[in-house]
């Protein structure tokens, strides 16, 4: 039973973790769009894709909360290997949490930036890609541990 | 491609000065070098002033009703429209009543042609202005020297335009050292990603324009990173309907970007098998086919693989640019990196090469350090040389960095796959079941394809700028060419 409730464990994680960071991460970039609206309205459809961009986290953590759930192992009897490698998948998603909040802290500069006039989209777009790598190497990590089960 | 630039300094009788300006303005091919950049006072009014002038006409465009009907203004200065449209701008922020959108409709009809026109004038005055003000003057006034830029195409037209007009000049070709600005000409198929390429810096003189080069790479990466037949078909199908419907404010070659996008896309769903989340050897008759598709540890590989690939493109393309405009040794560094990462991939991944010895390393490892920095002293360039050599670390983390590409086209195809059995599961409600089933898919893959696109062309921009660029050896800066010629053209 505790090797259960280990691995349930590790699966929520992997919403939890990934979910706050993108929560936190998205509503950063919404709270300055809401700014910027009033100095540059026109600039909406720059300032959403900013402020989703953050978003991507939580569905990473959810694609391997997917890989998981439907590997069919969630039974009294799991043994203890599995249910450690599902909770440290799960783990693991720490990351994404400060990638996330990262994230939208660098497109919220970029979009107060790009209200004031400075026409620097593209390069936040690149810049705040940089936080995200380590999200998407978090969910690499978890597939590669899910194909060993 | 950059256009070659060709360096003009005209000299200029001051009395002829005030009426060759506007002969030159109409040719509209001279760049004007400029040596001073900061404006002063009236260039700056009149620069505020257009900034003005353009917020007015962009909110005033927005109210603008459909029935065009043309009536006249009274006669009003630029200065006391601007106040009143900001008068209304001012109370629309207050409340929002019917009456003042009557007013703003009636303020669009009757304004937005004088301040058009107003601003072309501007516009005009101060381009006028910017090339008066870097224009040198020599022996004491009498005679005027302008100097700039022209591109080598229209050199010739540009040299007998000056013969007609009896000036002096001088042309030349134009040196790195002179930051000469940057006119891009590409065939059909890069100039669809010049915009792409234009959102991180348009190269320095002494760069290659890359864009050709990072075209078909940019469009494989996108299509790796939605790894869906389905959504490509979407992407395709929607941009082609926009394009027959001709939504006026689009650009054509946006669409025709996305449509290419989206092709892509879908040959790289057929390759990994998935269509709006289904595995095609799902589907029945086609279980055969299962060996046909790559697995996710092939995809896994050929990410990395793709990744060696682009930068060993990107050293190439440095190498041999170095090698053309500054001489042979200077791209010899490239070389090295090159043999070093090949005997890498062949030491531990292929194994085809018998390894006899080690010398194409050693050679490498010499090449690099010894020719780092060609211009330096014998011992400041070896130890340039040894700093280079730390870039191992980071050309590990450039290919690593390419994972990327198999993570997104991973979660991309699960996401889809987690909105079809949501829909599965919701279908078997009774009676409104099927209904719901349609909403739950139209609305998820909607969704989905949003995200995954998103995802896909930001990351893929990040390998192309950061990435490819870096490894090919791009500096950017360069300003862009800006001929002196009529605005309102």
């Amino acid at each position: 039973m505790t090797n259960l409730l280990i691995a349930y464990t590790g699966l929520a994680l992997m919403i939890i973790l990934p979910g706050i960071g993108s929560a936190i991460g998205v509503s950063i970039g919404a709270n300055a769009t809401i700014g910027a609206l009033k100095k540059k309205p026109d600039g909406f459809g720059n300032y959403m894709l900013l402020s989703a961009l953050s978003g991507t986290h939580g569905l990473f953590g959810f694609a391997a909360f997917f890989i998981f759930y439907s590997k069919g192992i969630f039974i009294p009897a799991i043994s203890p290997l599995a249910a450690s490698a599902v909770f440290a998948a799960g783990a693991i998603f720490v990351v994404a949490t400060y990638a996330a909040i990262r994230q939208g802290q660098i497109c919220a500069n970029g979009i107060a930036e790009i209200a004031s006039g400075n026409d620097v989209f593209g390069k936040t777009m690149i810049l705040a890609v940089f936080p995200e790598l380590y999200s998407i190497l978090a969910f690499a990590a978890a597939f590669l541990i899910s194909n060993k089960l | 491609m950059i256009v070659p630039m060709t360096e003009f300094s005209m000299l200029i009788f001051h009395g002829d000065y005030d009426a060759f300006l506007p002969e030159l303005r109409k040719i509209g091919v001279f760049h004007i070098a400029e040596t001073n950049k900061e404006d002063d006072a009236d260039q700056t009014q009149r620069r505020q002033m257009i900034t003005e002038i353009n917020d007015a006409i962009v909110f005033l465009d927005t109210h603008e009703p459909e029935s065009n009907a043309p009536s006249i203004d009274e006669g009003q200065t630029i200065p006391e429209i601007l106040e009143q449209v900001k008068q209304v701008k001012e109370k629309l922020e207050e409340t929002v009543s019917e009456e003042l959108k009557k007013t703003l409709e009636q303020y669009a009809t009757t304004y937005l042609p004088s301040l058009q026109k107003r601003k072309t004038e501007l516009e005009d005055a101060y381009e006028l202005n910017r090339v008066i003000k870097n224009t040198q003057d020599a022996a004491e006034g009498k005679i005027k020297i302008l100097e700039g830029f022209v591109p080598r195409p229209q050199k010739k037209m540009f040299s007998e335009f000056l013969d007609s007009k009896g000036i002096v000049h001088i042309k030349n070709r134009a040196r790195f050292s002179d930051n000469p600005p940057i006119l891009l000409h590409n065939n059909w198929f890069s100039r669809l990603f010049e915009p792409i390429g234009s959102l991180f810096s348009l190269p320095a003189y002494k760069d290659l324009d890359l864009t050709v080069f990072f075209a078909p790479f940019f469009a494989m990466f996108f299509g790796f990173g939605m790894n869906d037949a389905g959504y490509g078909l979407i992407l395709l199908i929607g941009a082609t309907v926009m394009k027959l419907l001709g939504k006026p404010k689009i650009k054509k070659s946006y669409l025709t970007l996305v449509q290419l996008l989206g092709v892509i896309t879908f040959f790289f769903g057929l390759l990994t098998g998935n269509i709006f989340g289904v595995s095609i050897a799902e589907f029945p008759g086609l279980s055969f086919s299962k060996e046909l598709f790559l697995r996710d540890k092939q995809i896994f590989t050929l990410a990395i693989a793709i990744g060696f690939v682009q930068i060993l493109f990107g050293m190439v393309l440095q190498g041999l640019n170095k090698m053309i405009k500054f001489g042979f040794k200077y791209g010899l560094p490239q070389v090295g990196w090159i043999m070093i990462i090949l005997h890498l991939i062949n030491m531990f991944y292929f194994k085809i090469l018998p390894m006899y010895s080690h010398i194409d390393i050693y050679i490498g490892l010499a090449l690099i350090i010894f020719f780092a920095d060609p211009e330096a002293g014998f011992f400041k360039g070896i130890g340039t040389g040894i700093w280079e050599l730390f870039g191992i670390t980071g050309l590990m983390g450039d290919v690593l960095s390419y994972i990327r590409l198999f993570a997104l086209g991973v979660s991309s195809a699960i996401l889809a796959l987690v909105i079809n059995s949501i829909a599965l599961q919701i279908e078997k409600v009774s009676y409104i079941g099927p209904v719901l089933f349609l909403i739950v898919l139209l609305f998820g893959h909607t969704l989905n394809l949003f995200v995954a696109s998103l995802g896909a062309f930001v990351h893929t921009m990040r390998l192309t700028f950061v990435e490819f660029y870096k490894n090919a050896g791009f500096t950017g800066g360069g300003n862009p060419y800006k001929p002196f010629t009529i605005v309102s053209n």
